[in-house]
C-alpha cells in the first residue's frame, strides 16, 4: 500500500490504480498522514521548503542550549594525533608546501590554535604555539627531503610498477630549491 | 579439562566476527581487476621500453625520459630529466646511483641482500584486497594506447587512492594518479611517448656524467640489512595493512649508522629513518612536510629524531612516527 502511495506522490502510478487509491486515501485517515509526510520528504530532499518551516527550526535553533565545553576526542583517534600532547608544551608547526616551486618557503597552514583542548588535537591544521609564524623553521629541511625520498624511493611499492619514474618527485624538490 | 576444552572449541566463534569484515572485503575485489595488476608488476618485470613522461603536482610538471631494457643480467633503466635542474638516475639489479650535477654528488644505494626491483608476491596482492577496494574502470586511450583503467579505492584513511592506466595488450602503466580521501589529484605520472619494445640503443643506458671524475663526491649510502629491534628500536603498531618489509642500517646524508625501517601494505610504502639528532640541523622541531603524495613527519625521541617518508596521509606518517619506540 505504501509503495502504491510513494509511487502517487512521485507520479508513477497507472491511471487505473490512480482512482482507487485517491478513494483509499480520501477515506484512511492513516495513510493521509504518510502522504503529507512523503510529500514532506520529498520537498527536504529536493530542497523546497515552505518559509514557516524554516522559521520553525530557526525558532528551535535558537532554543537549543550552547554547548560550550570542548567534545572529547575518542581516544583511538587521539593516538592519531598524538601530536597534541606535543603542541601545549613545545612548538609544533604543521608546514605545508605548496607546489610551484614546491620549496618556495614554508606556508604556515591556518591560524595559531589554543592548543591543550582535545578537541583541537583531530584538526590536522593544528599551527602552534610558542614561536612567531613568521620566524618558524621547517621541520625537514629540502635537502634533508631529498635524501629521505632517494633512501626510500628503491623500496616504494609504487617504483615495483612505475619503475623509476617515482624519482621525477626528488627532481621536483631540487629544482625548488634551487629558485629559492 | 572441561573449560580448556571449551575454549579450545569455543575459540573459532571469537575469531570469525574478525574474519568477516575480510572475507566480505574480498568478495567486493574485483578478481579481474587483481590479475591486472600482476599483469602490470610482471610488465615491469620483463617489458623493455623506452619514452618521455611528465610527473605533474599541483601547477608543477616535470618532463623526464625513461629508457627500460631486460637484459640477461635483469633490467636496467635509465632517468634523465628533461627541464629544470639536470639529473640522472641508473639502476640496475643491485644498485641505484644518482647523478646530481648541481652539487656535483653521485648516490649510490646498493643495499646488500635486497632486490632493487622488488617482486610482487601474489600473497601481497591478496592483502592488498584487505586494504583496497580494487576494480576495472573503462577502456581510455593514453599515450596513443588503448588502456585498462583500475581503480583502487582505500578502505580507511591511512593510505590513498589509486588510479592506473595500462595498456590492454603489454600491462604496461602507462598512467598512474594519486588522491586523497576528498577525492582530489595529488599526483600523476603520465607517458605522453612511449615506444614498448623493439630496437632500443644500449646506449641510450649510458650515463651522461661519469663518476671517475675527481670533481665528483661520491656518497654509498653502505646499507646492510639489520635488525633494529636487537638495538632497542621498535615500532609499537602499525596501520592497518601495513608491514615491515626491510630494516636496514645505512648512511644517509652524510651521517653514518641511521636505521632505516621499510613498511608497505602492498601498494603504499613509508621509510622510518631513526639518525643520531646531532645529524639534525639545530633547533629542529617536529612537525609534518607535504609534497604531492609524499608525507614527511619528523619528531625527537630521546637523543633521536624519527622521520617517517612515505606515500601515504599524514594520520598514517604520524601514527607510525609516534609508535616508534626505544626500549633497551
Amino acid at each position: 500500500m505504501r509503495e502504491k502511495l510513494s509511487a502517487l506522490v512521485d507520479g508513477e502510478l497507472r491511471s487505473v490504480d490512480l482512482e482507487a487509491h485517491l478513494g483509499r486515501l480520501r477515506t484512511d485517515r492513516e495513510l493521509r498522514g504518510a502522504w503529507s509526510t512523503y510529500h514532506l520528504i520529498g520537498d527536504a530532499l529536493r530542497g523546497h521548503f515552505g518559509p514557516e518551516i524554516i522559521d520553525r527550526v530557526v525558532a528551535r535553533l535558537r532554543d537549543e542550549p550552547t554547548v560550550v565545553a570542548p567534545r572529547i576526542a575518542p581516544f583511538k583517534r587521539l593516538s592519531w594525533y598524538a601530536m597534541s600532547a606535543a603542541a601545549g608544551l613545545t612548538a609544533v608547526a604543521l608546514v605545508v608546501w605548496t607546489a610551484s616551486p614546491i620549496w618556495k618557503g614554508p606556508e604556515i597552514a591556518g591560524s595559531p590554535v589554543a592548543s591543550g583542548a582535545p578537541g583541537t588535537a583531530a584538526s590536522v591544521t593544528v599551527v602552534a604555539a610558542g614561536a612567531p609564524s613568521a620566524q618558524a623553521k621547517p621541520p625537514v629541511t629540502p635537502a634533508e627531503v631529498e635524501n629521505y625520498l632517494l633512501a626510500h624511493h628503491p623500496f616504494s611499492r609504487t617504483s615495483a610498477m612505475q619503475g623509476i619514474a617515482p624519482y621525477a618527485r626528488t627532481v621536483a624538490d631540487e629544482r625548488g630549491t634551487a629558485g629559492k | 579439562m572441561t573449560r580448556l576444552l571449551a575454549s579450545r572449541f569455543l575459540r573459532p566463534f571469537r575469531v570469525l566476527p574478525f574474519l568477516l569484515p575480510v572475507s566480505a572485503a574480498l568478495a567486493q575485489t574485483d578478481v579481474s581487476a587483481q590479475q591486472w595488476l600482476e599483469r602490470i608488476y610482471a610488465a615491469t618485470q620483463k617489458l623493455s621500453y623506452t619514452g618521455v613522461f611528465v610527473y605533474q603536482q599541483g601547477q608543477q610538471v616535470e618532463t623526464s625520459r625513461i629508457t627500460h631494457i631486460v637484459e640477461a643480467s635483469g633490467p636496467r633503466e635509465r632517468l634523465e630529466t628533461l627541464d629544470g635542474t639536470p639529473r640522472e638516475i641508473i639502476r640496475t639489479r643491485d644498485q641505484v646511483v644518482c647523478y646530481l650535477p648541481a652539487s656535483m654528488t653521485v648516490k649510490i644505494d646498493k643495499p646488500s641482500g635486497t632486490r632493487m626491483f622488488p617482486a610482487i608476491l601474489p600473497e601481497r596482492l591478496k592483502e592488498l584486497s584487505e586494504n583496497y577496494n580494487i576494480r576495472k574502470g573503462e577502456v581510455e586511450r593514453v599515450g596513443g594506447y588503448d588502456c585498462q583503467v583500475i581503480i583502487l579505492e582505500p578502505r580507511d584513511r591511512m593510505r590513498y587512492g589509486h588510479r592506473l592506466w595500462a595498456d590492454l595488450n603489454t600491462g604496461m602503466l602507462l598512467k598512474a594518479r594519486t588522491f586523497d580521501e576528498k577525492n582530489e589529484m595529488l599526483e600523476q605520472f603520465a607517458f605522453t611517448q612511449l615506444q614498448i619494445g623493439g630496437a632500443i640503443g644500449r646506449e641510450q643506458l649510458k650515463a651522461r656524467f661519469s663518476r671517475a671524475s675527481r670533481d665528483w663526491r661520491v656518497e654509498d649510502s653502505g646499507a646492510v640489512r639489520t635488525n633494529l629491534a636487537e638495538a632497542g628500536w621498535t615500532i609499537r603498531s602499525s596501520p592497518p595493512g601495513f608491514r615491515t618489509v626491510t630494516e636496514l642500517l645505512r648512511t644517509l646524508g652524510g651521517t653514518s649508522g641511521v636505521g632505516h625501517i621499510v613498511l608497505s601494505d602492498g601498494i603504499a610504502a613509508v621509510s622510518v629513518f631513526i639518525q643520531p639528532a646531532k645529524s639534525k640541523q639545530p633547533a629542529s622541531q617536529p612537525g609534518l612536510v607535504r609534497q604531492g603524495a609524499i608525507n614527511v613527519y619528523t619528531r625527537p625521541v630521546g637523543d633521536h629524531w624519527i622521520t617517517v617518508v612515505g606515500e601515504a596521509p599524514p594520520e598514517s606518517v604520524k601514527y607510525i612516527a609516534d609508535a616508534v619506540e626505544y626500549r633497551k
